[in-house]
């Protein structure tokens, strides 16, 4: 079987230096094993945090913010602090990643291979069915509203969809790429899209002369 | 059972549905892809979600593998598994080839014929001292005037466990949302005691949260099953009978062997 080229580049990238990824920091460490953390972490003594060990624990590290609400969106600003997590090699750091912040690997190595397809969100719009066709209906001004507030500070990963050409790919540590805009935007566009109706349909009030 | 279907050059993507809401949700589609990862059946196994990450549409970055196979840990056929996954994945049938890549869309895994034998399994075990003949099993679903399908998949498990001869006074249907209701159990049956197997894929929202104040053992919704200290105990005796309530039937271990099974029908089907 040949080597993955997605393990290959993640072993390279091993090898340099030590990097960010969204909210993580991916240290070699003295000796063997590599280790991740929260990256307002980086500074803090191995003994004060919980150490865990195996790829897995990355789901549980991750299922939680600090007050112990769910995360569905895995790139929310909002992952806890307080913990490392010391991996044998690539293999297993690849595997907690993909936990951590699912595809992201994966979509880097697209971009690196110049593999990746950027899908404007009218057409990822334009697809949906069901309780979410109402979505194509946002106007410009109120999805590039949704995007600000639900993208660009409420998600660590890079919305290259929102960008009208050629979108520039942070260069810094291991970028959190957003080819297309995904279901929690599509859900919320939806709702924005109504309230935009609503607000239409509603009789205006009176002006007095 | 199936030989395993052993794929090392191919690729396995589960598809779930995942929620929002629940954290428990995706959390058997993530078991059994790890235990597939870990039986080494395919060069890779991953997952996607129409409700979590990764999404449905950008599955095709999680692969390097030419050949994928696509199972929907989905209990029925319906909206998910016939328009949402084929559109998402930009499938164009049960074989898609596109970009060197190919992919194969095999059927959900709540209609293989082997539920029913999970089904069987669960049952016996929920109340393992109790005589079947003074019982009677509900399998319980959501059910939808939206999609007949749903109930279908429900109705179909039911007479195959009846044709299994089993033993039980009963075996029931019963839904949330459509008659017969899964509220009114206790008028569904007159016998003392009552197994509640739910057909779907997690303990999450409907399973975990709903089914149980419909049935009365709980008041309000609860927490989610993994952010409380125990799950349920039984039997619970309520309505005059002893009410035995099992986890969803996708958290069986043994539904690893249900997605094998559908990967290696797609495949002889496809010979």
């Amino acid at each position: 079987m040949t080597p993955s080229p997605l393990l290959q580049l993640l072993t390279e990238r091993l090898r340099d230096a030590p990097f960010h990824i969204g909210q993580i920091a991916v240290s070699p460490l003295t000796g063997e094993g590599i280790e991740l953390r929260h990256r307002d972490d980086a500074g803090l003594a191995a003994d004060g945090l919980e150490t865990f060990d195996r790829p897995d624990d990355a789901r549980d590290i991750a299922q939680y913010d600090a007050a112990g609400e769910y995360r569905p969106l895995k790139g929310s600003p909002d992952l806890k602090r307080g913990w490392r997590l010391v991996l044998a090699g690539p293999g297993e750091v690849r595997t907690a990643l993909d936990l951590f912040y699912p595809a992201a690997l994966a979509l880097w190595a697209a971009c690196s291979g110049n593999r990746m397809r950027v899908v404007p969100l009218a057409r990822t719009l334009e697809r949906q069915t069901g309780m979410y066709r109402f979505a194509r209906n946002i106007s410009p001004e109120g999805a590039a509203d949704l995007m600000r507030r639900r993208c660009l500070t409420g998600c660590s990963r890079h919305p290259l969809w929102a960008e009208s050409q050629n979108p520039a790919v942070p260069s810094h540590g291991i970028p959190l790429l957003c080819p297309e805009a995904c279901s929690f935007f599509v859900a919320e566009a939806r709702v924005v899209a109504k309230a935009e109706f609503d607000a239409k349909a509603a009789p205006q009030p009176a002006t007095g002369n | 059972m199936n030989e395993p279907a052993r794929l090392a050059d191919s690729a396995l993507l589960l598809l779930g549905h995942g929620s929002t809401e629940n954290p428990d949700s995706s959390a058997p589609t993530l078991a059994h892809a790890a235990e597939i990862r870990r039986r080494g059946l395919f060069a890779e196994v991953q997952c996607a979600f129409w409700k979590e990450e990764p999404g449905f549409s950008i599955s095709d970055y999680l692969f390097e593998s030419e050949t994928i196979y696509a199972v929907p840990n989905f209990i029925s056929e319906g909206y998910f598994t016939r328009e949402v996954i084929p559109r998402e994945l930009g499938l164009e049938g049960p074989t898609t080839r596109r970009d060197g890549k190919t992919i194969h869309y095999c059927d959900p895994v709540g209609i293989h014929r082997s539920m029913t034998r999970l089904l069987a399994g669960r049952a016996r075990e929920l109340a393992p001292g109790v005589a079947p003949a003074d019982s009677a099993l509900i399998i319980v679903g959501h059910g939808t005037g939206l999609n007949a399908k749903s109930t279908e998949a429900i109705r179909v498990q039911v007479d195959r466990l009846e044709a299994l001869g089993l033993g039980y006074g009963q075996i029931l249907d019963a839904y949330m949302e459509e008659a017969p209701f899964i509220a009114e159990w206790d008028q569904l049956t007159s016998l003392p005691h009552v197994l509640v197997v739910p057909f779907f894929i997690a303990d999450g929202l409907h399973s975990y949260q709903d089914i149980p104040v419909l049935l009365g053992i709980e008041s309000a919704p609860t927490a989610a099953a993994s952010q409380r200290d125990v799950f349920r105990h039984n039997p619970v005796p309520i309505r005059g009978r002893s009410l035995w309530y099992s986890r969803s039937i996708g958290t069986d271990p043994s539904l690893v062997d249900v997605i094998l099974d559908q990967v290696h029908d797609f495949r002889s089907h496809a010979a």
